[in-house]
């Protein structure tokens, strides 16, 4: 019986329909303002892909900050233990996920059954996350594939010292005011999430192997910088936004033969 | 009624009724006429109480002081000072909805919103001309030194005694010592405050007053552990005020054995009938305060089938000693805090709690400014989970409700509760 996984994000939807452990379908959104009016397209979309009808699907669980916005999920369940279980499956020798997303980033601990152990999340603001990448890329008049690109070592790193989006904004322009290359001012920019993220991973502490989710872990230079100051490898799948819809379809999977 | 009160009357404005001592007369007559429904007797008692207390400081003419949370009360008691806990009556403002008022009061005059929010909430309420100035402030330096500063300065401003209590960190001899000749001059300066001599005598009966209630409290927290008891940490915060301002007072013990024989009889009930409540599928220790601004935490767990069936604050942490040393015996429970000196007998005092009251997970709330709360989680986090208790930090505010924020507090819950599952 085929059953999806959708995921509604701050900044994208994602949704994976599954048969059996195989793909049929995945679609990733932007999700803009309205979550619900997301969820209904993204899943649209995934059942036309997949050639299914909305009644075939056995059982539906969302998950995301949107969670709640979706009328048609049977269970509701949160990115915690959906992306736990979409990098268990993906990599049963997962310890622990980094997952940052539009606006959150949280560090899971697995145990060598992909049970969460443990997780933490980021405080109340979005420093550190997608979105704040996505600001610094528009106060740079720039892409978020050039903020992907990794730098070569003899870039200085720019000093980006505040913790707030807004005002690390105001610093990113003063620094293009003065001058200050802009790759310079990438890396700056890279690491200052480098270092928040590593100060959350520490927390809860980093088991091998490391795999990182969500639309983030799509920028290598930050992937790079972050396996060079933890000193592990880190393992990305194909499309890591996705990870958390794998994860709602698979727990749907074993609420539909429940 | 409570609702009538915050929507109808209070609508976010600072109601100067509350000024109006007449204000608290009707309110104790409407708890004994049971026109406020309570679900605990003891409940509609502590809150009856709470308003003579609050009435007696509009009213004047009786001394009042400000006290810390943890300053020894009993001497009050004795000397009919009434007391008069900022922090409680923050939280109280809080719940009723105009704590943003004070708060934006107090930030207006350059208090920092660094500074802990039941302070910035107590500061705004008196330079406000909220509250009445009092005869003095009294504060002890164990647990919350913000209180120490706030008070010292409030203290300064008005020209008023500050009366501090220094409690040292290591719970021994000397310290007793050291605490017990404190006690002595603090005596002397409260004299002052009343403008009576304190009789031995009633000094005794203060502290006779703290041991019955300690085992009245001892008999609640022993019920507290049965699989029926309907008593959650929810309704258990309400009794908070008796913690903070009522040792020594000779109608507290009282309300504690009023809830231990509710407790027992609701037990009892629940026993007999066929559809008794069930256990809960979590068991849930609660640590620190809660927030006092709607915020729906607790009901959240609760309809997600996670029961509080504890809090650490309601734990009896201080051992029975002889009250004919009055001095002594007050000492000792300033010295016994569990809270307060080395780490590990905070953890010690948590892993006793969970294994009392068999408890699946614990949930700290870390209140912004509770620096002595916050400070050392990693550790007890490390030390819970050796035990193998999964542990959750809600990061959040129990005042400035602009320190909340619902989404974020709300995935954390549920990660937390899939953990368990």
């Amino acid at each position: 019986m085929p059953v999806a996984g959708i995921d509604i994000g701050s900044l994208s939807t994602e949704v994976v329909i599954l048969k059996k452990e195989e793909m049929l379908a995945q679609v990733i959104i932007p999700t803009g303002a309205n979550s619900k009016l997301a969820a209904e397209k993204a899943m649209k979309e995934a059942l036309e892909k997949s050639g299914l009808s909305f009644n075939e699907l056995g059982y539906i669980v969302a998950t995301g900050y949107g969670r709640v916005s979706v009328p048609f999920a049977n269970k509701k369940v949160t990115e915690i233990s959906c992306h736990g279980k979409g990098a268990f499956f993906l990599h049963p020798g997962v310890r622990t996920v980094i997952d940052i997303g539009g606006q959150d980033s949280k560090v899971i601990r697995l145990s060598p059954q992909g049970k969460v152990i443990d997780f933490v999340m980021n405080e109340k603001c979005a420093a550190g996350t997608g979105r704040f990448l996505e600001v610094m890329a528009h106060a740079l008049e720039t892409d978020l594939e050039e903020m992907s690109r990794p730098s070569a070592p003899s870039v200085k790193t720019a000093n980006i010292s505040s913790m707030c989006t807004v005002f690390a904004e105001s610093e990113v322009v003063s620094l293009v005011a003065e001058g200050h290359p802009r790759e310079e001012i990438i890396k700056g920019i890279i690491y200052s999430v480098v270092e928040r993220t590593i100060s959350l991973a520490r927390r809860v502490g980093v088991e091998e192997e490391l795999m990182m989710t969500g639309g983030v872990a799509k920028n290598i230079a930050l992937r790079e910088a972050l396996e060079k100051s933890l000193g592990i490898k880190i393992t990305v799948p194909d499309e890591p936004q996705a990870v958390g819809a794998l994860g709602a379809a698979l727990l749907a999977a074993e609420e539909a033969v429940k | 009624m409570y609702d009538f009160i915050k929507n109808k009357i209070i609508r976010g404005k600072t109601p100067s009724m509350f000024r109006l001592p007449f204000v608290y007369s009707l309110g104790k007559a409407m708890v004994r006429c049971n026109l406020l429904k309570f679900s605990y007797r003891s409940a509609a008692m502590t809150v009856e109480y709470g308003m003579e207390q609050i009435r007696r400081i509009f009213k004047g003419r009786s001394p009042y002081v400000w006290v810390s949370a943890f300053f020894p009360t009993e001497f009050l008691h004795a000397l009919d000072i009434v007391s008069f806990s900022p922090e409680v009556i923050s939280a109280l403002i809080t719940s009723l909805g105009f704590q943003n008022n004070f708060l934006e009061e107090a930030e207006s005059r350059w208090w920092s919103r660094d500074n802990c929010s039941f302070h910035r909430c107590a500061m705004g309420g008196l330079i406000s001309n909220f509250y009445p100035v009092p005869a003095a402030f009294c504060a002890s330096s164990h647990l919350c030194e913000g209180g120490v500063f706030l008070f010292n300065n409030l203290a300064r401003r008005y020209h008023r005694p500050f009366i501090l209590l220094d409690t040292p960190l290591d719970n021994n001899d000397n310290s007793l010592l050291y605490v017990t000749r404190q006690l002595q001059k603090i005596i002397t300066l409260l004299e002052g405050v009343a403008g009576t001599r304190l009789r031995v005598e009633k000094l005794e009966e203060a502290v006779f007053n703290t041991e019955k209630t300690r085992q009245a409290m001892l008999k609640v927290n022993e019920l507290r552990r049965h699989p029926y008891s309907p008593l959650r940490s929810k309704d258990a915060f309400a009794y908070l005020y008796l913690y903070f301002t009522g040792m020594g007072s000779r109608v507290v013990p009282g309300i504690y054995e009023t809830l231990a024989a509710e407790l027992e009889k609701k037990i009892k009930e629940s026993q007999n009938s066929k559809g008794g409540e069930t256990s809960p599928r979590y068991r849930l220790l609660w640590m620190h305060l809660q927030p006092f601004y709607q915020n729906g935490i607790m009901d959240y767990l609760e309809a997600n089938g996670a029961e509080l069936v504890f809090e650490d604050f309601s734990h009896v942490y201080w051992e029975s000693w002889d009250p004919g040393r009055p001095l002594e015996y007050i000492a000792n429970r300033m010295l016994a805090h569990f809270n307060y000196g080395r780490i590990e007998r905070r953890i010690k005092v948590i892993k006793e709690l969970a294994r009392r009251y068999n408890v699946d997970g614990v949930i700290h709330f870390s209140h912004w400014g509770c620096r002595q709360s916050c400070g050392s989680l990693n550790i007890i986090r490390n030390s819970l989970q050796e035990e193998g208790l999964p542990f959750l930090v809600l990061d959040g505010d129990c005042v400035d409700s602009r320190n909340f924020a619902s989404g974020q507090v709300q995935t954390r819950i549920d990660g937390f509760l899939e953990m368990l599952a």
